[in-house]
């Protein structure tokens, strides 16, 4: 993957956040990546708000990774988000919940994620299937980004 | 009210008409004549042949009086003879008489026959008189008796509305006595019915000349009349039925009944809570197990994780005992979050909304083996005989049985041995009986009544697991109008079953 872009976390357990950051490191993916402690967070960055107005140093991400169960917006309000703003859904979007609910996992491919994952139980696990989702991304064809949207 | 004409037995003051009083007349006839003859003899040296009629004028009387009219004729012919061969001259001799002594003869005879006839008459009109008024008398009993033996009111109305007639049930209902109600204006003693539908409707029975029928209630005395009125010519004549127990029956029938409903309505309602008090419990239910796969598994995946950071940042600080305790801390928290997942599964299978479908078992069953990695790793020899045929049920919840069942029997073995598992179905009437058969290590057969239970582990320690597999195989089973069972023997391997309904279209199975 293009190390130039980084990769946009929405993820509000610093535990989680720090596994799924250590997961990218072990699948061997070294690109730059921001973590939003929720949605909200998520969608300034995305928009290119203060504090993230400086595209230079926050670059538009390639891959967005949510969890589902957030504060103040939560994954499905920004999956929902990303449908209404079309400029900026333009990148895949990956669900990394540890729900299991089927109408969760519906309602989150319903709402547009590509791909909806379950946090494995072990680490072991996690890195194997970082590994596999997103070096299928990165084979995939890339869209133009916009710089805010 | 016209009833049967009864005939009584007449009475009369003359003998009835039979052949034995017929003989008893002319003999009272006779008698009286020889009476009148002795006597006349007796005056004979006095009068001489004067006033030879003297005594048959009353024999002739007496015996038409008693002896009716054959008797007064009877009389009156013996009474000539005799007159005419005594009395009359010339004596002794029956012919010869002279002009006189005819006038004489024929006037006796003219004047007998008209009194005879007279007395006659009078004894006619005197029975038919006697025979009207007892066919009166008799048909007034007959009506009266009538009238009170029915088990209905009636009264007769005269033009003024006054009570002429009032059987003893008439008199009953209408809570007075006889004595205060004959002759006396309805409207003066039942004021209360003046301007009511009685008086209405009674009025308007006689106005127009034609019968009518209504009911009356009066719930004071709990009383409910059904009244007919009937126009006879001035008069009215009324029918009226006591319905109090019918319409008593109706009322508590309608009560009943409306008691009934509210019996429904208010069981309707208590569903209808209790109802919305599951939803509830079932909503709060769904968010436990949110919560529970959520928030539960995030610190043991941080437990898992960080233990493993651990073991791969400091290995060389770390002994081998260290590195075991990191171990044992890894595989708590795997075993944790497996039991939470098995929970979740039980739980969903319990309430998860079922709506079976036709399921081609063959497929089911390729598809495990191949997509379970379970099944693979352990590379077990598994024998499926086709065709194990189509069921009614939920391709989910079968998954879930068929692999659980399959997972057990490969992980049941002996150390170091090759899984052996044959799956094969056999029919049983409309149902299909699916059998998952290894040659493991067998279930011990104290514990073989509670193989189906939560939590329940036959060979605790030595092999991994929860202990919630077969539950959840039995409660899915359950959920599909299934049944389950197993025959196992420690050491010789368990033979598992599953029975369903057949299908009997093919497969329509969806992709999921």
């Amino acid at each position: 993957m293009d190390e130039e872009f980084p990769i946009l976390i929405a993820e509000d357990d610093e535990n989680d956040a720090y596994i799924l950051q250590r997961g990218l490191r072990a699948a061997g993916f070294h690109n730059p990546f921001h973590i939003s402690p929720d949605g909200a967070d998520a969608v300034r960055y995305l928009k290119g708000e203060a504090p993230y107005a400086d595209r230079g140093k926050h670059r538009f991400p390639r891959i967005i990774i949510t969890d589902l169960k957030m504060p103040n917006m939560d994954g499905f309000e920004l999956l929902e988000w990303l449908k209404e703003h079309g400029d900026c859904n333009v990148i895949p979007c990956l669900v990394l919940s540890s729900s299991q609910q089927p109408r969760d996992v519906q309602r989150a491919y319903r709402l547009g994620a590509n791909s909806y994952l379950m946090k494995p139980p072990t680490f072991e696990e996690l890195v194997e299937h970082l590994q596999l989702v997103l070096r299928y991304w990165t084979m995939c064809q890339k869209p133009q980004v916009p710089a805010k949207c | 009210m016209p009833g049967p004409k009864i005939l009584g037995r007449k009475r009369s003051l003359s003998w009835p008409a039979n052949s034995r009083s017929r003989a008893r007349r002319f003999g009272f006839a006779i008698l009286c004549v020889g009476a009148a003859t002795a006597l006349r003899l007796g005056l004979n040296p006095i009068l001489g042949n004067s006033i030879p009629w003297m005594f048959y004028f009353p024999a002739v009387l007496l015996a038409a009086w008693y002896g009716r009219w054959s008797a007064g004729l009877t009389a009156t012919g013996l009474s000539l003879l005799i007159v005419s061969f005594l009395w009359i001259a010339p004596q002794f001799a029956s012919r010869s008489h002279g002009p006189e002594s005819w006038i004489s003869i024929f006037g006796f005879a003219a004047c007998a026959i008209f009194m005879s006839a007279l007395a006659e008459l009078w004894h006619r009109a005197a029975a038919s008189q006697a025979d009207a008024q007892e066919s009166l008398e008799l048909e007034r009993s007959f009506l009266d008796s009538t009238l009170a033996s029915i088990t209905d009111g009636f009264a007769v109305l005269d033009p003024d509305w006054r009570f002429i007639y009032l059987n003893e049930v008439g008199v009953h209902i209408s809570r007075r006595a006889r004595e205060e109600l004959m002759g006396q204006k309805a409207w003066d003693l039942f004021p209360q019915l003046a301007g009511t539908e009685f008086e209405t409707q009674l009025r308007l029975s006689r106005r127009e000349a034609k019968p009518v029928q209504f009911e009356m209630a009066f719930p004071k005395i709990e009383l409910w009349l059904e009244v007919r009125a009937y126009p006879v010519n001035e008069s009215t004549a009324l029918y009226v039925t006591d319905i109090s127990g019918r319409q008593r029956a109706q009322f508590e029938l309608a009560r009943a009944q409306a008691q009934l409903a509210e019996h429904a309505a208010t069981l309707e309602r208590t569903v209808a809570e209790r109802t919305t008090k599951l939803q509830d419990t079932v909503a709060e239910l769904e968010k436990f197990s949110y919560t529970l796969s959520h928030d539960l598994r995030a610190p043991l995946r941080a437990m898992e994780s960080f233990s493993t950071f651990v073991a791969e940042d400091y290995a060389d600080k770390l002994d081998a005992r260290g590195l075991d305790y990191l171990n044992r801390i890894r595989g708590a928290a795997r075993r944790m979050d497996r039991l939470i997942n098995d929970v979740l599964v039980y739980t969903r299978t319990s309430r998860a909304e079922l709506k079976p479908e036709p399921v081609d078992l063959d497929q089911l069953a390729r598809d495990i083996v191949s997509q379970y990695s379970t099944l693979k790793n352990s590379a077990p020899h598994i024998e499926i005989q086709s065709p194990l045929g189509h069921v009614l049920g939920n391709p989910t919840m079968l998954t879930q049985t068929l692999s659980n069942l399959l997972q057990n029997a490969v992980k049941f073995v002996q150390a170091g041995s090759t899984p052996d598992i044959r799956v094969w179905s056999e029919r049983h009437g409309e149902r299909v009986r699916l059998f998952v058969k290894d040659r493991g290590i067998g279930i011990p057969e104290m514990a073989q009544s509670k193989v189906f239970g939560m939590f329940q582990r036959a060979h605790e320690g030595t092999y991994e697991g929860t202990g919630i597999g077969l539950a959840i195989v039995k409660r899915a089973v359950e959920r599909m109008n299934g049944a389950v069972g197993f025959q196992s023997a420690l050491g010789a391997g368990s033979t598992f079953w599953i029975e369903l309904p057949q299908a009997l279209r093919e497969s329509t199975r969806t992709e999921r």
